[in-house]
């Protein structure tokens, strides 16, 4: 699936759109570069499941747990060079879970998931492109 | 002498407070949550049933591992704030062996198994003798190889931790009659017997002091 976002308003609609359709134990890679978007696709998402927080950068603290119905766990992994940071922030008891799990700079996870969506923006100006695929 | 014993090691998240090797009582929150501050909380409200002020308390314990990482540090860091702030001593226990005590007194083997996921778990292997022996240290493996070691030995096993009934078949399979479980009610860790453990090791081999002792798991992806 493929969209067109020409405002962050539009990519917060998206993810909004998006987030309607995730269930419990869902994960969700955004990919995209530095302020391409995925921080604010994902204020979308958490609208959606009616967190009890906003989403903000959690690159300070590599997760964040925003509560809610059905809780969201925000991931940065900017900053994680190996398995083991992953280990010492519990990452697992996260992705199996009763939460949604959304992730941005996932790399050093995509080997220790099996579904989960993907989410990749590309941007030019103020217009995002966002493509959404499952995993097989 | 008393001590309030903590045990954050797995999704359950329990308190208790013994003494002289009676347990005076015990809170266990079994939220399922990665994680969980309320255990401070839930050791305000036990010491306030109790009628104690923390200021009772002679030794803090807490369970030091394997288990969540982030449920090791607030269990860690709690007990260390409090021995620290009041002067008293803080000792760590190991997860595993504190799940095994309640079973030593068959003369079994005894092999607690902590869920690590993706078919691995934290384990070791105790038996009573004259003192309490580790047959296998503490290790984090794929179940299969876990019970294949035991599976040679022919000996009879009790199992017992947050995820031996997801693996009860498959151990079944292996060992047979030689496999016994304990009830699924009490495959919940407790931190009774880590403040029994503790305080037998501060009283009688003056042991003290707490560091997390993380077992790291093989992150080999989705083989
Ligand atoms: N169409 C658009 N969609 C999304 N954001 C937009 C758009 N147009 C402009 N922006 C701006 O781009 C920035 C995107 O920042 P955001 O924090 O969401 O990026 P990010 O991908 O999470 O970056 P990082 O990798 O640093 O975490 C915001 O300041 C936002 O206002
Ligand atoms: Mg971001």
């Amino acid at each position: 699936m493929e969209m067109l976002c020409k405002s962050a308003e539009d990519t917060v609609l998206s993810g909004f759109e998006f987030g309607k359709k995730l269930k419990k134990g869902d994960v969700v890679c955004l990919i995209g570069d530095l302020g391409a978007g995925k921080t604010t696709f994902t204020k979308g998402i958490a609208k959606a499941l009616n967190t009890k927080y906003e989403p903000v950068s959690p690159t300070f603290s590599i997760v964040h747990d925003y509560g809610g119905d059905i809780p969201l766990y925000h991931f940065d992994l900017y900053r994680l060079t190996n398995e083991n940071d992953l280990m010492s922030i519990d990452f697992d008891s996260y992705i199996f879970s009763d939460g949604i799990c959304v992730i941005e700079w996932p790399d050093l996870a995509l080997d220790l998931l099996e579904n989960y969506y993907t989410v990749e923006i590309k941007y030019s100006g103020n217009m995002r492109t966002i493509n959404i695929k499952e995993s097989e | 002498m008393k001590t309030l014993a903590l045990d954050t090691a797995t999704a359950a998240a329990s308190v208790a407070v013994v003494e002289d090797g009676k347990m005076l009582g015990v809170m266990t929150l079994n939220l399922k949550k990665p994680h969980s501050q309320k255990i401070m909380v839930a050791a305000q409200k036990l010491l306030e049933q109790l009628e104690l002020k923390v200021s009772d308390i002679d030794l803090f314990a807490a369970a030091h591992g394997p288990g969540s990482f982030t449920g090791l540090r607030v269990g860690i860091a709690a007990v260390k704030g409090f021995a620290d702030s009041l002067n008293k001593p803080a000792i760590g226990v190991s997860t595993l062996e504190a799940m095994a005590y309640p079973y030593l007194m068959y003369k079994d083997l005894v092999c607690p198994l902590i869920d690590a996921r993706r078919d691995q778990a934290y384990y070791a292997v105790y038996k009573k003798g004259t003192q309490t022996e580790e047959i296998f240290k503490a290790d984090c493996q794929n179940i299969k190889n876990i019970i294949c070691q035991l599976a040679v030995l022919n000996k009879k096993v009790i199992f017992t931790g947050d995820c031996v009934y997801t693996h009860k078949d498959y151990i079944v399979s292996q060992l047979g009659e030689n496999a016994v479980f304990a009830d699924e009610l009490y495959c919940v860790n407790s931190a009774v017997a880590v403040g029994y453990i503790a305080e037998k090791r501060y009283l009688y081999k003056k042991e003290s002091g707490i560091s997390p002792d993380y077992v790291l798991k093989a992150y080999t992806g989705n083989d």
